[in-house]
């Protein structure tokens, strides 16, 4: 549902005109019409958003009413070892060194070695007393605040299409990205930023880049904008070599030629929106600085995050950590903060796909990553913001349980991992799913990742059989034809 | 009704027992178990077991539900009895008991007697509007009082005049050379040519108004407008997708071959037929269609060897996935896994497609040039030379670089086994290849057994791909003896490759390459392909090995021959002027050609089963097999290559037909006057881009999700006229069917609003009016660049790169979108998939990831902040007031020609004073920058 009072009353005058959606969304409301005349095949009917065209980033309401307003996708790329972070898994230490029969004799990077055990000592953390490592202390201090679920699944042991599949429910390029998504579905509770933002890590852009937060068939004004505290909005601000007030001409010569032109079609939609689109644009000029500028925040805040690390991938991550919450503080509906990037960086630990050295390489990606991202979930907490906001920390897969074929790393393993959820609309201190002894594969309630996907979108109250969209020939949905909303993690 | 007959239990006794009755032992057993799912309700998995027909037929799956009189051939049977979780049946906890499945095995045994249902089932009859065949439509009577030009705007004014809607007033003429100019070339019309067509068209508004089209239809830039409206449809990408998203370095050449076949106005029956079978019918780029989608490289597919088959699998996908959006306008792709859920498309039909096109791969090819070709002059001359330098060398060992490979050439030796022994710490390995002395790889046809030792630690890549000819799979043999911790020093094995054959042969030369797909593709700034250095080649004679290569003493002997170095220095000379001028593989496709059956034994050799091998490329000819559930582990029957069955798409054809004559069949199918699709998809496309919307909204999905159209006799109409022009001229014409559509009062008529019109039609789908609609991406750069004088003319050839160079596994980053070697039209930037080029992308300028037959329209902030902020256009706004200021010296009449140039009007008192004023105080560009960014700019009208 439209705000009234944050619409222009030539908005509202077009929202009142029949028809004004069927010109925004072109064929795709032809087939709706057809399928509702015509009866669909199926008796699940497409929910489509009352999308106003001349701010996209309206706020709509949800299918059903739920906690979460706003979502926190946290995206680890590089595979994470569920058996070295939160899946403790005993067995490990006693067969330790040895092959028992049944595991795999080739996996992803080829021949496979011996169980190892984890590589760092797991201890208990609170009242549920839930066993997490060394490696994720932070975290684990947080553990009554989670929802751990241990038998994610994935049906890609590839990075990439791994991340599409996480992220878009495809393995292929080129669909809708769970943000987009949700923004095309809620709009957005601040009309002065994009309704979803993606925040890359400050190494690069992670290995199926733009494709994690594209919008696919969606329209474009629902693709994340990606920035971060190092990479700023591209064009944002005006030339040196212009003047502020020859900035400002422009911009008001553009509207009055605007405002001419709209004499002659005063009835244009698409018209009105564009102009629409330059208020947003230079409201963006004003509001992005701002919400970048985190200098203001505390010490105390600093500290928390670990911004004052000495090192420069963990600081500049504790950065996107705090630019993260100020933006879900503003309203921004989606916002997908990385942490790894894409295998170039030059340094050997861009992100967490640990083939060699497993405690070098995830024991550096952790130090990077634990306390920053628990500094954001507490912040989030002792502020209130996890009565609204849901957090998702999730990995394309995890890691094999034993190390690679005469090597010191542990491979791809899409057939059992670990990820978590909290906040608004989850279970606190709880635990789903299993995966067998040596943390290889999911077992008890295996989660498929259209599963988890189809949950994220329930906790945001929308409902993934509904959330469609048609393009070339089929409703496409973020779960493609599956998904079951997994009921045991809802608060 | 009782019968007796021969029922043979479990154990083979035979007894005489009373036969198994349908309607009081079989009927409760289905209705109590099975209809609630599979009735006439719910069809889950599309099966239905209320009927015997439908039961025969089975679900999605594909199988046969019941095989009449064979139990164990019985899908049903299957999931009755399996205890696979996911198949089982009934769904749920509870399971038919034993008698219960052995009466329905007894039933289904003596022939599944239904009492009633024993006579085949009535043909169901095709009630997609879209199959039907095209019929010329009857012509409506005219309609009094209306302006009209040709028959479309009968069919038009019938079914307004049914609404109650009336045809617009004729647009002014300025509007109309703008609105058509657009349309035909993407540009908007120069002041002058305005000028020249107001003038003509006050005296003679209809001739000036039809030289108008035959000019701008005769324009070089037509092709390049329409070639993106195809590119955009195919998705065609200069990368691969995927995480290395390789660069396709040669695939240019198929975008020219469409700018030229729009041009050119190549029939578009022949268009089709040579994007399928180009290599065969004298068009070789024109298969660059074929392999216009993502692929993912073999380089980032790691080891699983199901990974490879659903890989190859996948690419096929994408070319059926190409051709059926683009010429059928049918989702096929959909029927992969189970029977197609809206249309009449089966999953038979989907891999009797596919066995069109076995004989395709995602690889560069040498186009088959004419033998009068240059590329193939100057190949055939420079190898000549080649040959004469090297005769001087005869009897001596030396090694030549290829780029892509090392050559290494010794004096012709008969032996059994060669061994190549590496002395260096890293060793990465694609290919070896040992020719004969009339350069034949005699590994892709005799019999030999290959061993690698890389010392067990590295075996990152069983080694068949090292032998297989195919290019790619660059770490077919890798050793990395530095990644070692404990590499032990006294161990003085090196790793090697032994090549034994079963019979000795004559032996001449090997090649040795580390990544023959980078050389041809896409070289990475961090990882160009290195030679090969640091080995030793071995023969066996006698007893023992001999050495006949060694890398180290040819360095050696380097150094100290100076003839023999002169001589090298001349044959490296022609390889690399061979290398630039004679013959290259292109991004085009490549086919496994007849002439190669024999070493595609070879490569049907290559051990799918094995949980250790790596496909480079699957078996030739081979059958295709129909994928269950579209899964590789599962094959079904084996089909024919043919088009869909529903349009009596049997090509006749059996399994083993030559696949270059299966495509070329297929496209004779495809393109027959009388298909029903081809026509209708292409006039409806052509018409989409001429008025904005299609007569079929969903202009790649004719199928039953699709959109139905607005005007069905009109559309036939077209489609017959299309393939059969009344006036005998040339069928299949696509310059012929935009004359006649934009000669329409429909395309001539005003945009202009009319309340109770749109009350009525806020849509125009009824084109009352022309409908005003934004310009693309392409529309609102090449022309800015065009009114600031610096828009190159060039047509055709390479593209220009606004990225960087790319590492391996890294990213495209935006490098430079605004210098001058980006000023050309659009269409020439190169297309990297997934990327933003920080400028356009937000004007939903496709990433080519998808299909798009119709682009997007949307609005965002970035737009704006692209559109005001970024270099290209301020750059540009200061290139446009400098060239206003060469135009006149009066800053009145530079804002006049500013118009001029951009809207193809003047400016009316307030704007010429407001501009005037900025241009005073701020300077020309800032008027010009604002001007860019207006509503006006981007609306065709």
């Amino acid at each position: 549902m439209n705000d009234a009072h944050n619409l222009t009353p030539r908005g509202l005058r077009l929202l009142n005109r029949r028809g004004f959606t069927q010109s925004f969304l072109g064929g795709g409301l032809s087939l709706m019409t057809l399928l509702n005349s015509d009866g669909y095949a199926s008796d699940v009917k497409p929910l489509r958003p009352q999308i106003d065209p001349e701010n996209p980033y309206a706020p709509r309401s949800p299918h059903f009413d739920m906690p979460a307003k706003k979502v926190l996708v946290i995206n680890l790329p590089g595979a994470v070892s569920q058996v070295d972070t939160f899946d403790y898994k005993p067995a490990l230490e006693k067969y330790h060194g040895k092959k028992p029969p049944g595991l795999p004799e080739v996996t992803f990077g080829g021949p496979t070695g011996k169980l190892h055990k984890p590589f760092w000592k797991f201890r208990q953390y609170g009242e549920c007393g839930k066993m997490v490592s060394d490696l994720v202390p932070h975290l684990g201090a947080l553990s009554d605040d989670l929802c751990f679920i241990h038998s994610m699944t994935s049906e890609s042991s590839n990075h990439p299409q791994a991340e599409n599949f996480l992220n878009t429910g495809f393995i292929m390029e080129g669909f809708p990205s769970f943000g987009a998504w949700t923004a095309y579905a809620l709009g957005s509770e601040n009309s002065e930023l994009p309704a979803f933002i993606s925040i890359n890590d400050p190494r690069g852009m992670p290995r199926s880049g733009r494709n994690n937060w594209g919008n696919g068939f969606l329209p474009a004004a629902y693709q994340g904008t990606d920035f971060g505290i190092s990479s700023p909005v591209k064009n944002l601000t005006r030339p040196e070599r212009l003047s502020e007030s020859a900035d400002q001409k422009t911009v008001d010569l553009v509207k009055k030629m605007n405002d001419l032109h709209m004499e002659r079609f005063p009835e244009d939609s698409d018209l009105a929106a564009r102009i629409a689109s330059y208020e947003l644009a230079g409201r963006m000029q004003m509001s992005v600085p701002e919400v970048m500028d985190i200098r203001g925040e505390p010490e105390h805040i600093h500290k928390l995050y670990g911004t004052d690390s000495g090192s420069d991938n963990k600081r500049l991550y504790a950065q996107n950590c705090i630019l993260a919450r100020r933006l879900l503080e503003r309203g921004v509906r989606v916002v997908q903060l990385f942490n790894g990037s894409d295998a170039s960086g030059g340094n050997g630990i861009t992100n967490w796909d640990s083939h060699t050295k497993m405690e070098k390489t995830h024991g550096m990606q952790g130090e990077i990553m634990d306390q920053p991202t628990a500094g954001l979930i507490a912040d989030m907490k002792q502020r209130g913001m996890l009565e609204d906001t849901l957090v998702v920390w999730a990995t394309e897969f995890g890691r094999t349980p034993f190390l690679q074929g005469f090597g010191t790393g542990r491979d791809h393993n899409p057939s059992g991992f670990t990820c978590f959820l909290a906040g608004a609309g989850v279970k606190k201190g709880f635990s789903y799913g299993e995966s067998d002894e040596w943390g290889f594969k999911a077992e008890v309630d295996k989660v498929e990742m259209y599963d988890f996907n189809a949950t994220i979108l329930h906790l945001m109250g929308l409902d993934h059989e509904r959330l469609s969209y048609y393009h070339n020939g089929i409703e496409r949905r973020l779960t493609n034809v599956h998904g079951h909303v997994i009921k045991d993690v809802l608060a | 009704m009782l019968t007796l007959s021969v029922f043979v239990d479990a154990k083979g006794n035979e007894a005489n027992v009373v036969a198994v009755d349908f309607e009081t032992q079989i009927k409760s057993i289905f209705q109590d178990n099975c209809l609630d799912c599979h009735g006439v309700e719910f069809q889950e998995s599309g099966f239905r077991a209320d009927n015997r027909w439908d039961l025969v037929d089975g679900g999605d799956s594909g199988e046969a539900g019941i095989v009449p009189g064979d139990p164990d051939q019985s899908y049903l049977i299957e999931v009755l009895t399996t205890d696979d979780e996911d198949l089982s049946m009934p769904y749920g906890d509870d399971h038919l008991t034993d008698t219960q499945i052995n009466l329905i095995r007894r039933w289904i045994a003596e022939g599944a007697i239904w009492p009633g249902q024993m006579e085949a089932r009535e043909e169901e009859e095709v009630t997609l509007w879209s199959l039907q065949p095209i019929e010329r439509s009857d012509i409506p009577e005219a309609l009094d009082g209306h302006v009209r030009h040709n028959d479309i705007d009968r069919f038009l004014q019938c079914a307004m005049s049914e609404k109650g809607l009336l045809p617009s007033k004729p647009a002014t003429p300025r509007d109309l050379l703008r609105r058509l100019s657009v349309t035909l070339t993407g540009f908007y019309p120069s002041p002058k040519e305005l000028v020249d067509f107001e003038k003509a068209f006050h005296d003679h508004p209809d001739a000036a108004y039809e030289a108008a089209v035959d000019r701008l239809l005769a324009s070089p830039h037509f092709g390049e407008r329409w070639a993106q409206h195809w590119l955009d449809v195919i998705r065609w990408g200069e990368t691969t997708g995927g995480e290395a998203n390789l660069y396709r370095k040669y695939a240019w050449p198929y975008r020219d071959y469409v700018i030229d076949a729009f041009n050119e106005d190549l029939p578009y029956d022949q268009f089709v037929r040579e994007q399928l079978a180009g290599d065969v019918l004298g068009a070789p780029m024109a298969t660059g269609y074929l392999v216009a989608g993502p692929n993912i490289p073999k380089s980032s597919m790691g080891n699983r060897v199901e990974d490879h088959m659903i890989a190859r699998g996948n690419r096929l996908d994408q070319t059926i996935q190409t051709i059926s959006a683009s010429v059928l306008g049918m989702t096929v792709g959909c029927a992969r896994c189970h029977d197609h859920k809206f249309d009449p498309i089966s999953i038979e039909d989907y891999y009797s497609m596919k066995a069109v096109f076995e004989d395709l791969e995602y690889e560069p090819r040498i186009p088959e040039y004419p033998e009068d070709h240059p590329r193939v002059i100057a190949d055939r001359r420079l190898r000549h030379e080649v040959d004469e330098l090297r005769s001087s060398l005869h009897g001596s060992t030396w090694i030549e670089d290829w780029g892509a490979f090392q050559q290494v050439r010794f004096p012709e030796t008969k032996t059994n086994t060669v061994r190549i022994t590496f002395w260096a710490d890293r060793v990465v390995l694609d290919e070896i290849e040992i020719l004969d002395a009339k350069g034949r790889n005699l590994l892709l046809y005799e019999d030999f057994e290959l061993t690698a030792i890389d010392q067990g630690r590295t075996a990152n890549r069983p080694n068949k791909s090292l032998v297989d000819g195919a290019y790619g799979g660059w770490r077919s043999f890798q050793v990395n003896l530095k990644d070692m911790n404990k590499r032990d020093p006294s161990n003085k094995l090196q790793p090697w490759i032994e090549i034994s054959f079963k019979e000795s042969q004559e032996i001449a030369a090997i090649n040795l390459s580390q990544n023959r797909e980078y050389f041809y593709l896409s070289p990475y700034d961090d990882y160009p392909p290195q030679p090969i250095r640091f080995f030793n080649v071995e023969v066996e004679e006698g007893a023992g090995l001999k050495p006949i290569a060694n890398w180290f003493a040819f360095q050696k002997r380097l150094k100290s021959d100076a003839s023999l170095k002169a001589t090298l220095d001349e044959i490296q000379k022609k390889i690399s002027l061979l290398n630039k001028t004679g013959l290259k593989p292109m991004f085009i496709g490549n086919f496994v050609k007849p002439e190669d059956d024999l070493r595609s034994v070879k490569r049907s050799s290559t051990d799918l089963s094995s949980a250790t091998g790596y496909i480079s490329i699957l078996a030739f000819p081979g059958d295709t097999q129909v994928l269950k559930r579209g899964d590789v582990t599962t094959p079904g029957e084996v089909v024919q290559p043919s088009g869909l069955s529903v349009i009596d798409g049997g090509l006749e054809l059996e399994t083993n037909y030559p696949n270059p004559e299966r495509r070329v069949e297929f496209a004779a199918w495809l393109t027959s006057p009388s298909h029903p699709l081809t026509p209708r998809v292409m006039v409806n496309r052509i018409w989409h881009h001429v008025f904005g919307r299609g007569l079929v909204s969903t202009g790649s999905d004719f199928g039953q999700a699709g959109a139905k159209p607005d005007h069905p006799e009109l559309l036939d109409w077209l489609a017959n006229e299309f393939v059969s022009p009344e006036d005998g001229r040339e069928p299949w014409s696509v310059k012929r069917m935009i004359k006649l559509m934009v000669m329409s009062h429909a395309f001539r008529q005003s945009s202009e609003p009319n309340a109770k019109h749109i009350a009525i039609d806020s849509d125009s789908v009824y084109l009352w009016r022309y409908k005003p609609r934004r310009v693309s991406a392409e529309v609102i750069r090449d022309n800015i660049l065009r009114v600031t004088g610096r828009l190159s003319g060039q047509i055709g050839g390479r593209g220009f790169n606004i990225y960087g160079p790319k590492k391996q596994f890294g990213h495209w980053h935006m490098k430079d979108n605004y210098s001058e070697f980006t000023w050309r039209r659009l269409i020439y930037q190169d297309r990297m998939r997934r990327t933003d080029d920080e400028l356009f992308s937000v004007f939903d300028l496709p990433d080519c990831g998808q299909i798009r037959d119709k682009r997007a329209i949307s609005t965002t902030p970035l737009q704006a902040l692209n559109l005001l902020n970024s270099e290209f256009i301020i750059s540009q706004s200061e290139y446009l007031a400098s060239e206003l200021a060469e135009h006149s010296d009066d800053p009145e009449i530079q804002i006049e020609r500013c118009f001029e140039l951009l809207f193809g009007r003047s400016p009316s008192e307030v704007e010429q004073a407001a501009c005037f004023e900025i241009a005073a105080s701020d300077g020309l560009a800032v008027v010009c920058r604002a001007l860019f960014n207006t509503n006006e700019f981007t609306l065709l009208n």
